[in-house]
């Protein structure tokens, strides 16, 4: 983005302020830009010209050609019945319910009883053996126990740790959708878990902020949006347009039939790529938060455990989709297993090198270099 | 009624998104506003407020499962589970702050693996997305038939997610919303829409 836009906005920049993306200044900003200037407005007509070709074929082609339901809709109380009217509370039922309740007080009462028999030092006699002169038995609570009593093995009212803090902020974050690629971060710190958001749209700041206020050791930060988008680095130049490898585009030509379908192939194959890289990249962040040698009790364990493999999960998917797609033009040799760390730098090499097959980019391979290499990445994945 | 095993349900818990999006408008008569009586926990709706919600909004979750390229029968069915599972799953205590885009969501994972069950059949769909209806209506002279069979094959060239950001965007959902739907960033979206509207542009104006 422009430095208050006193060159003309990006393309990305004016689609988000005609989707109404843009923050309140960085709309003001560019209106005020637009009122001075004859291109962008010019420009800005022309995007809002396609929106309204793209409604205008939707409604008038699509919505008229999509079928209708086939039957009838299903009733609301058909498809979700109201719940059965509970069944008036007899006497006799309460009365069966409080002798179970009894019952289970007396088994349970029973049971300690039993489970602390053995701490008694001294043994029953047997009535063949002369009964010695028995003291005075010894109450419960002083009896010698070896074994401490449950709630002694456990730390009273032990701080919370600053790694659970950050696994309860990992699991907000992951809930809230917040863990794929936007501007968040868990940050360690000695005393708590800190979130940091950066650049983030007001709306979903305030949510992320709302959700993880209620949690203890956990505290928000924020940067100003401003700092940032002047700091940040400017867009890279777009790709070159170049002619794609032949073999692939043979190969592709061949197969699907038109340059359109091979168009829609590689973005299908691209996008693919775009999901297995946020979640590749997210799932090496949890990995560098909370390695395996972390000490992180067994429940928050299992919260970041569950995080993982719904990660893991879906990017199976799309590389199980992207090697189905690949698989027939693709031939060559697996490589070694990576292991957590590489994972997202495989699935960056796989991204880079599937933009170079199939949107030009430049790569100092050959044409069966890359389908090897993009082969043993896929496999590498996999695993 | 099939089952699916996946069931992803985004947690925002936002009462302001339950209020816009369970108020229903109805043209001439004004607001229904569903939070106008609200239930003891004003995190669930009540029956009637489901009622509404689902006599609402089927029909463009109905049409968003056709952009998937479903046969209206198994559309028509996995709108109705989708809402199903969205009542089950608010009874049983799961927060869920936008009950839209949820449904979005989980209609779009269910059309899904519908859709990698009838793999073949929906790839060759795909490939006359659009392209083969006709084009030849008065409300499209305003484009002008060249335009607008070229702008038909550039919408059928877009990658299925770009495709999918399109439409859902046309249905009124925000990019933290499509993101949520498609389980993607919010800048991915965001890169998507950007390319999808390119290619259209092109189409039109070059």
């Amino acid at each position: 983005m422009n430095n208050n836009f006193r060159e003309h906005p990006d393309e990305s920049t004016v689609l988000r302020f005609l989707d109404g993306e843009l923050t309140g200044r960085e709309a003001a900003e560019l209106r005020s830009h637009l009122d001075g200037c004859w291109q962008c407005r010019r420009n800005l007509g022309e995007w809002q010209g396609t929106i309204d070709a793209f409604l205008r074929l939707r409604e008038t082609v699509q919505f008229a050609a999509d079928p209708p339901p086939p039957n009838p809709w299903m009733p609301f109380d058909q498809l979700y019945p109201p719940p059965a009217t509970p069944k008036p509370t007899r006497w006799w039922s309460i009365l069966k319910f409080a002798s179970v309740a009894a019952v289970i007080v007396v088994a349970v009462f029973a049971a300690v009883v039993v489970l602390r028999k053995p701490t008694v030092p001294p043994p029953i006699p047997m009535a063949s053996t002369p009964v010695p002169k028995l003291t005075p038995p010894p109450t419960l609570g002083t009896i010698p126990s070896p074994i401490p009593p449950p709630t002694a093995q456990q730390p009273p009212t032990a701080p919370p740790s600053p790694l659970h803090g950050q696994v309860l902020a990992a699991q907000v974050l992951h809930k809230l959708g917040a863990d794929l690629g936007e501007p968040v971060a868990i940050v360690p710190s000695p005393t708590h878990a800190i979130v940091r958001t950066r650049a983030l749209d007001p709306r979903r700041r305030q949510t992320i902020q709302d959700a993880l206020a209620k949690l203890p050791g956990v505290a928000f930060e924020s940067s100003e949006l401003q700092t940032v988008a002047n700091s940040a680095p400017a867009l890279a130049p777009a790709v070159p347009q170049t002619p794609r490898p032949k073999l692939f585009e043979a190969n592709l030509l061949k197969r699907l039939g038109s340059a359109a379908a091979v168009e829609s192939f590689a973005n299908a194959i691209l996008d693919d790529s775009d999901t297995i890289a946020i979640r590749a990249h997210a799932i090496e962040t949890l990995d560098t938060l909370f390695p395996k040698k972390a000490p992180l009790s067994p429940p928050d364990r299992a919260i970041i455990d569950g995080i993982v493999s719904a990660h893991r999960a879906v990017l199976d998917r799309h590389v199980q989709s992207l090697r189905a797609r690949l698989q027939p033009i693709l031939d060559g040799a697996a490589g070694p297993s990576p292991d957590a760390a590489s994972l997202s730098a495989r699935a960056t090499e796989l991204d880079r090198l599937l933009n170079a097959a199939f949107a030009g980019a430049q790569v100092p391979l050959t044409d069966p270099e890359l389908a090897v290499r993009i082969q043993s990445l896929l496999k590498d994945l996999e695993q | 009624m099939r089952r699916h095993q996946k069931l992803i349900v985004p947690v925002i818990q936002d009462k302001e998104t339950w209020q816009r999006e369970c108020t229903v408008s109805d043209g001439a008569k004004g607001h229904a506003d569903l939070w106008a009586n609200p239930p003891p926990d004003p995190m669930t709706p009540s029956r009637s407020q489901f009622e509404t919600l689902y006599n609402e909004r089927r029909t463009e979750i109905y049409r968003y499962i056709l952009t998937l390229r479903l046969p209206a029968a198994n559309a028509q069915e996995l709108v109705q589970e989708a809402f199903l599972r969205l009542f089950q799953a608010i009874e049983s205590g799961t927060s869920i702050g936008n009950p839209r885009a949820w449904l979005f969501r989980v209609a779009h994972n269910l059309a899904v693996d519908e859709r990698n069950r009838q793999a073949l059949a929906v790839e060759q769909a795909d490939s006359t997305y659009l392209t083969a209806l006709d084009l030849d209506t008065p409300e499209l002279v305003v484009i002008g038939k060249e335009r607008t069979r070229q702008l038909a094959d550039a919408i059928a060239g877009l990658s299925k997610q770009q495709r999918a950001c399109l439409h859902l965007r046309a249905e009124g959902l925000r990019y933290r919303e499509i993101a949520a739907v498609l389980e993607i960033s919010t800048p991915t979206v965001g890169e998507f829409l950007q390319r999808a509207m390119k290619r259209m542009r092109t189409a039109i104006y070059e």
